[in-house]
């Protein structure tokens, strides 16, 4: 016995190994179990059903009611809208001389109750009730004609158009989604001139920065609607943001030779909120000069800048959503209603 | 006693081939339940949809708006259909640079074109605010598209390192 005690041990010990590997490999599968992968793409995925982003139909009967009516107007809105509470936010000092931009914003009052989108419909709607019932079937036809004048049509801009584009991109199951965008903060007249560089700041458009006549161009738009001059009366006062915007519309044309240019008035700013050169005065000087300018070269011109403002020629406090000069989703219905009116009466054009 | 030590070897190495033989057995069930553990991570992996509303709940946006397929693909040059599920949400208002998009594709070769597209984004938002809105350009300026396997994601916000967290822990 005592010389196997050798060979006892050898069997003892490879009998001892086998249980405990089997038992440490079975822990180790156990443990497995609730590690989490890295990877997430596995045979498993394809059971994941697909979730796409469904369009964001932010839309009340009260909103269909004034995007659907083109004799809705700044009364009928004003009137659906008076309960509603003021929405403000706070922003940056203004930076008066200098700089590129005129956009910046200055400190304000931020107030609770913003009224939701929801409620500014249902409001709407109460006030425009009474019109459409006048109205009957032929506002309905006619709303269909100016729904089609803005097929094809895109909207060029600064941060005000901005404002007016993201409104649209909530109201896709309207009229609104026929409308493309060339909006940028900071964009002006003058740097809309500019190659593309890495201070440049042009709409993209399909990936890139394009200079905005490139873009109407691959868009194809038959109608296109300015509003500049925010970034532009600072840099170059009233005649020379003129004679900016002017060859803008000249490169536009140029490249594009069928479209139609419309150019809208630029808007106040709030009372007391002027800085530099961006006084009521001067902006009504500029409207002034691009009205005339519109004239001359057959282009339209639509006045949204009356509809928003006050008994005092200022923006319409109601209107402002910074304390400043860029505006809510209640002036963005005004727009809508000013830019329907505008289209019914150009319907044979 | 040389027949019973050599019988006592052999019964030992009998039996020992027995257990191992059941750790094969259970490697093999080790390697189904990684790839079961696998597929269970990627089917609980939940949708970017549920993130984004756990992001709103934590989270005060800046008045969000969730963009559609022809706004990524018209603006962006994202082909929608490139992509498993996305979310592309940008504040309403133009005076914030708040931007969420969680992207998923299909094919994680398509993850770096993804990531390209939303760095034009991040310039976009960058150029806009500079010279502008300093508060907003800061923002713009410390954040960065990201991407984990084949989820892209970016995130410009006040409340920014905190909305990446929560993406994080969900992916």
């Amino acid at each position: 016995m005592k010389k196997n005690w050798w060979r006892y041990g050898i069997a003892v010990g490879l009998v001892m190994v086998a249980i405990i590997g089997s038992f440490g490999i079975k822990a180790l599968a156990a443990g497995k179990k609730t590690m989490r992968t890295g990877a997430d793409i596995v045979t498993g995925a394809s059971e994941i059903e697909s979730i796409k982003i469904v369009k964001n139909t932010y839309q009340t009967e009260g909103e269909k009611g004034i995007l659907g009516t083109p004799e809705a107007d700044k009364t009928e809105v004003e009137s659906g809208n008076g309960e509603k509470t003021e929405e403000g936010e706070s922003g940056n000092e203004a930076d008066a001389e200098g700089g590129k931009t005129g956009e910046t914003a200055e400190e304000g009052t931020s107030e609770d109750g913003v009224v939701s989108d929801e409620e500014a419909g249902e409001a709407s709607e109460s006030g425009e009730k009474t019109e459409s019932g006048e109205e009957g079937e032929g506002a309905e036809e006619n709303a269909e004609e100016i729904d089609a004048y803005f097929d094809d049509s895109v909207f060029i801009g600064d941060s005000i158009m901005l404002g007016f584009r993201n409104y649209a991109m909530k109201r896709q199951d309207t009229f609104l989604s026929r409308m493309n965008f060339l909006a940028a903060g900071s964009f002006s007249a003058n740097n809309a001139l500019w190659d593309v560089n890495d201070e440049s700041v042009h709409p993209v458009y399909q990936g890139e920065q394009r200079q905005v006549w490139e873009s109407v161009s691959l868009m194809g738009s038959k109608r296109v609607f300015l509003m500049l001059g925010m970034n532009d009366l600072n840099i170059t006062g009233v005649e020379g943001s003129c004679e900016k915007y002017e060859e803008l519309i000249g490169k536009i044309k140029e490249k594009n030779p069928d479209a139609e240019i419309i150019i809208m008035s630029m808007t106040y700013v709030l009372k007391g909120k002027e800085t530099g050169k961006l006084q009521n005065d001067i902006i009504r000087e500029f409207n002034g000069m691009l009205e005339t300018m519109a004239e001359k070269n057959g282009w339209g011109y639509v006045n949204v800048a009356e509809a928003l403002a006050d008994g005092n020629g200022d923006l319409a406090e109601e209107y402002c959503s910074d304390g400043f000069a860029h505006q809510n989703p209640e002036a963005y219905d005004v727009w809508v209603s000013v830019l329907r009116k505008y289209a019914d009466e150009h319907l044979d054009k | 006693m040389k027949k019973f030590g050599m019988k006592t070897l052999c019964i030992c190495m009998a039996v020992s081939a027995v257990l191992l033989g059941g750790c094969g057995k259970a490697e093999e069930t080790l390697g189904t339940n990684v790839e079961q553990s696998e597929a269970e991570e990627t089917v609980n992996a939940r949708p970017v949809k549920e993130i984004y509303e756990d992001i709103k709940q934590a989270v005060e946006l800046h008045s969000p708006v969730e963009m559609a397929d022809s706004f990524i693909s018209n603006y962006y040059g994202i082909d929608p259909e490139k992509l498993e599920e996305y979310i592309f949400v940008m504040s309403e208002e133009a005076t914030s640079a708040e931007t969420i998009v969680i992207m998923k594709v299909k094919d994680e070769g398509d993850v770096e074109k993804i990531s390209e597209a939303l760095q034009v984004v991040v310039d976009e938002k960058r150029g806009e605010m500079e010279n502008y809105l300093p508060e907003q350009f800061e923002i713009v300026d410390k954040s960065s598209v990201k991407s984990k396997g084949s989820y892209v994601y970016l995130v410009i916000s006040e409340s920014g390192d905190t909305i990446v967290q929560m993406i994080e822990e969900e992916l």
